[in-house]
């Protein structure tokens, strides 16, 4: 027990003694809390005049910013609007040369059939902004040719419902009668958990790789066993997790749900809070071990920071499950997944914080999770321990198995 | 030959790599199973958040001769019932016979209203069956001519006043987005590559084997044997991709009776494209292994790598979202002449608009140029950090001796 302790004291005070480790320590907590000061942010940038950009996104506008010519060989056209009609190319070229307008449309003579409109400008380009009004001057004045101008009405705006019962179902993810401020605080809360796990996963990884590339493995491999090399390494990282998760979370806590005008995340509250982070650490030892796995397999590095980001890929993949937990939290799908051991660690603190669970569903998804757990952390020990018999070997999936037992 | 033996062992070692092979194959399918899974996954959500759909027939009473007597109505996702008034609809509700009735009044034609009886309210797929129905019998009445244009819209093409000018029609929005698709996925093999090429230098240069290999070989021997190596590590890898979806694209072509290689070939900016990724390719390598030594002595090099690489992704990200909108501004065209941007800027800007035909040299010249003096620099820089064991090279320094050789070189000429 002293060995263990003597490593997770060594790895924590090996953190303690990089710079980047304070600057997340205190970072985090801060990003964290000013989260909660975003909608304040946004309200002020929505009062604040600041005039529109224009990238390739609003590029729908059907009014004119600048002076454009037409030329009609069609005879479509009744009503010009914002557009300058000219009678023939030659005049509207000319206006074009004086720079009394921007740039000029010519309807072809058989528009109808061909479809073609050519625009000239001194500077073309593909994309004009000007062209959505063309094609709404296009359509109107086409539905105002026909006969009947109920019939172009009815063309425009085939139906408007007038219903005679309660309101339609809609298909939503989110319940209508959700809190939404309680559904931000739970995606903030599990965003924290996520990358808690994956910066752990990733600071062990880092760490065997950093005893093995200075040779201090070998050395340190004869006096103590995997147990307690392995156990250290993750009692020492846990240590610090915990720490800068709490540090987040109560900043959090007194920031969340202050905002005066009701904004943002809601209040954690801190009874959901702490039946959350057991879930938070078991959910954090299964990816060490599970990474450990990776780092005794494909030892080199480089390989194992390319699998370290594929891993982290497929972590996310529990969130699918909020889509299936928001429409029903209290359905069999939502119940089925925060008793998973694979999906419960983020998604059974994400259920209790934006609806009540049942405490001995809470208990279950625990025991489960923690048998999980041990289960994968036991693999990887063998794992770790097959790691100095395989040495030398070519590794194959049946040496694997026969060493995980022996 | 030591250049070909540095060559070969650059590239068999890499091309061999589990991480190299599980990207290389891996990414493809990833890219592919991606929006498959997620498609499926999110249908799943949809369908689970969606409430079910009542199997009884609605009602519809037609008072104002919307519908064509001929006309077929749909049954999918539930069958229509006409009544000839609303007492029998409404009879018909209270029976249970129907889950709704559709009221379609005498003064539909000026009003648009149409009145949707229903103790539940039928789901959304029910409403747009008969929204949808309404709007086809509609569309019936309007002279085949006007209902094409208006469903369609105009093909606008834009040109200048000149008959040599540029011309962009309709079809011309498949470069730039066939453009960007291929800048994207160049930058992207780019920097994978690169990242060897750092890690490659920096290894060798931390555990002192580029001192021992520098003995044997000369520093632009080892420098072009480490680069073309890796050079060839990267083409591997987009000839893998690039050849895939050429097979894929091609055969398609072909099932479908299209000809998808006469364009790409006779397109008058191949070469243009071509020139600017290489080139490019060629300085992402250069200043991946620069940056790689430049750890050794510095320390900063990762860092400095990082940040270009994130640069020139907020760069890509730029052009995509502002450039199509205004291609000439003051932004647009510096970052079409400086050689680290110009692949992503230049490429797009001639196919969207425009471009004056010495930015179009000019850049050229600079890329080129950029990469020319790349490779002597790195042998430099090479040779600077090998001298420079006891006391660490600094940028100020390497600079600083390239300007006095300038000047001496300057003093010789005259």
């Amino acid at each position: 027990m002293s060995k263990l302790l003597t490593v997770a004291q060594q790895e924590i005070r090996f953190h303690l003694s990089q710079r980047s480790f304070y600057i997340t320590l205190i970072a985090m907590p801060l990003v964290f809390a000013a989260l909660g000061a975003l909608p304040r942010l946004q309200n002020a940038v929505e009062r604040a005049p600041l005039p529109p950009v224009e990238t390739v996104l609003n590029l729908g506008s059907e009014t004119l910013t600048a002076p454009v010519g037409i030329v009609d060989h069609a005879g479509l056209i009744q009503d010009f609007d914002q557009f300058q009609p000219f009678e023939s190319v030659d005049a509207a070229d000319e206006a074009l040369r004086r720079e009394t307008i921007e740039s000029y449309y010519v309807i072809a003579t058989n528009y109808l059939e061909s479809r073609q409109v050519v625009e000239y400008s001194q500077d073309p380009q593909l994309l004009s902004e000007h062209d959505a009004a063309v094609r709404a001057l296009l359509r109107d004045n086409l539905l105002q040719s026909l006969d009947n101008p109920n019939l172009a009405a009815r063309l425009a705006h085939p139906v408007e419902w007038e219903r005679q019962g309660p309101p339609p179902p809609v298909a939503r993810f989110i319940p209508a009668d959700m809190d939404l401020s309680r559904l931000v605080s739970a995606g903030l809360v599990i965003g924290l958990f996520i990358y808690l796990i994956n910066a752990g996963g990733h600071l062990l990884l880092r760490a065997l790789q950093r005893e093995v590339k200075a040779h201090v493995l070998e050395v340190m491999m004869v006096s103590t066993t995997p147990e307690q090399f392995i156990g250290g390494k993750l009692v020492g990282l846990t240590v610090l997790t915990v720490l800068q998760a709490g540090l987040a979370l109560t900043a959090a806590a007194l920031v969340y749900g202050q905002n005066p005008d009701g904004s943002g995340p809601a209040a954690l509250p801190i009874v959901l809070l702490a039946l959350s982070v057991p879930y938070l650490l078991l959910g954090f030892l299964t990816t060490c071990a599970l990474l450990m796995g990776i780092a005794v397999l494909w030892p080199n590095f480089k390989e194992s920071t390319l699998l370290l980001a594929a891993f982290r890929f497929v972590s996310l993949i529990p969130l699918i499950g909020t889509l299936f937990i928001l429409p029903n939290p209290g359905g069999p799908i939502a119940m089925a997944l925060t008793l998973l051991p694979i999906t419960s660690h983020l998604l059974m603190p994400f259920h209790l914080l934006v609806e009540a669970v049942p405490l001995w569903q809470w208990g279950l998804g625990l025991v489960l999770l923690t048998l999980w757990t041990i289960a994968c952390l036991w693999f990887s020990m063998r794992l770790f321990r097959l790691n100095g018999l395989l040495t030398g070997r070519n590794v194959s999936p049946n040496l694997i198995w026969q060493a995980m037992w022996r | 030959m030591r250049i070909l033996h540095i060559f070969w062992r650059e590239y068999w070692g890499n091309i061999t790599r589990p991480s190299y092979l599980l990207f290389t194959f891996g990414f493809p399918l990833f890219m592919v199973a991606l929006p498959l899974g997620g498609g499926l996954v999110l249908a799943l959500a949809l369908k689970s958040a969606m409430p079910p759909t009542d199997p009884r027939p609605v009602g519809l009473v037609d008072q104002a001769y919307v519908v064509d007597d001929a006309a077929i109505p749909p049954h999918n996702p539930v069958e229509i019932l006409f009544f000839d008034d609303v007492d029998a609809a409404k009879q018909a509700l209270s029976q249970e016979t129907i889950q709704a009735y559709y009221h379609i009044p005498a003064d539909y034609w000026e009003t648009g209203q149409v009145i949707i009886a229903y103790d539940v309210a039928p789901t959304p797929p029910i409403d747009g069956m008969i929204s949808r129905w309404i709007e086809d019998q509609i569309k019936a009445e309007v002279p085949a001519r006007i209902l094409a244009r208006v469903d369609t819209g105009p093909s606008i093409t834009h040109q200048g006043l000149t008959g040599d000018s540029a011309q962009f029609d309709a079809m011309s929005m498949i470069a730039p987005i066939a453009v960007f698709v291929v800048i994207y996925m160049s930058r992207l093999i780019s920097s994978f590559t690169a990242s060897y090429m750092f890690d490659s230098i920096t290894n060798e240069a931390e555990d002192r084997t580029l001192e021992i290999l520098i003995t044997t070989v000369t520093p632009l021997q080892f420098i072009l044997g480490k680069f073309f190596g890796l050079l060839a590590v990267g083409l591997t890898q987009i000839g893998m991709w690039f050849g895939a979806a050429a097979v894929i694209v091609v055969g398609v072509g072909y099932v479908w009776g299209i000809d998808v290689v006469s364009p790409v070939l006779t397109w008058p900016y191949l070469g243009l494209m071509v020139s600017v990724l290489v080139a490019t390719y060629l300085i992402d390598q250069i200043l991946a292994a620069a940056l790689g030594l430049k750890r050794v002595s510095g320390g900063s090099g990762h860092l400095l790598f990082n940040s270009l690489n994130a640069v020139l992704t907020i760069a890509l990200l730029y052009a995509m979202y502002f450039v199509p909108r205004n291609p000439d501004t003051p932004v647009a065209v510096a970052a079409s002449l400086f050689p680290l941007t110009a692949s992503v800027f230049l490429p797009l800007r001639v196919v969207i608009s425009e471009v004056p035909i010495w930015q179009t040299v000019l850049s050229q010249c600079l890329l080129w140029a950029s990469v020319i003096g790349g490779l002597f620099w790195l042998r430099e820089l090479l040779q600077a950090n090998l001298v420079a064991n006891a006391q660490p090279t600094t940028w100020q320094a390497i600079f600083n001796d390239r300007w006095r050789d300038l000047k001496r070189l300057a003093t010789r000429t005259k």
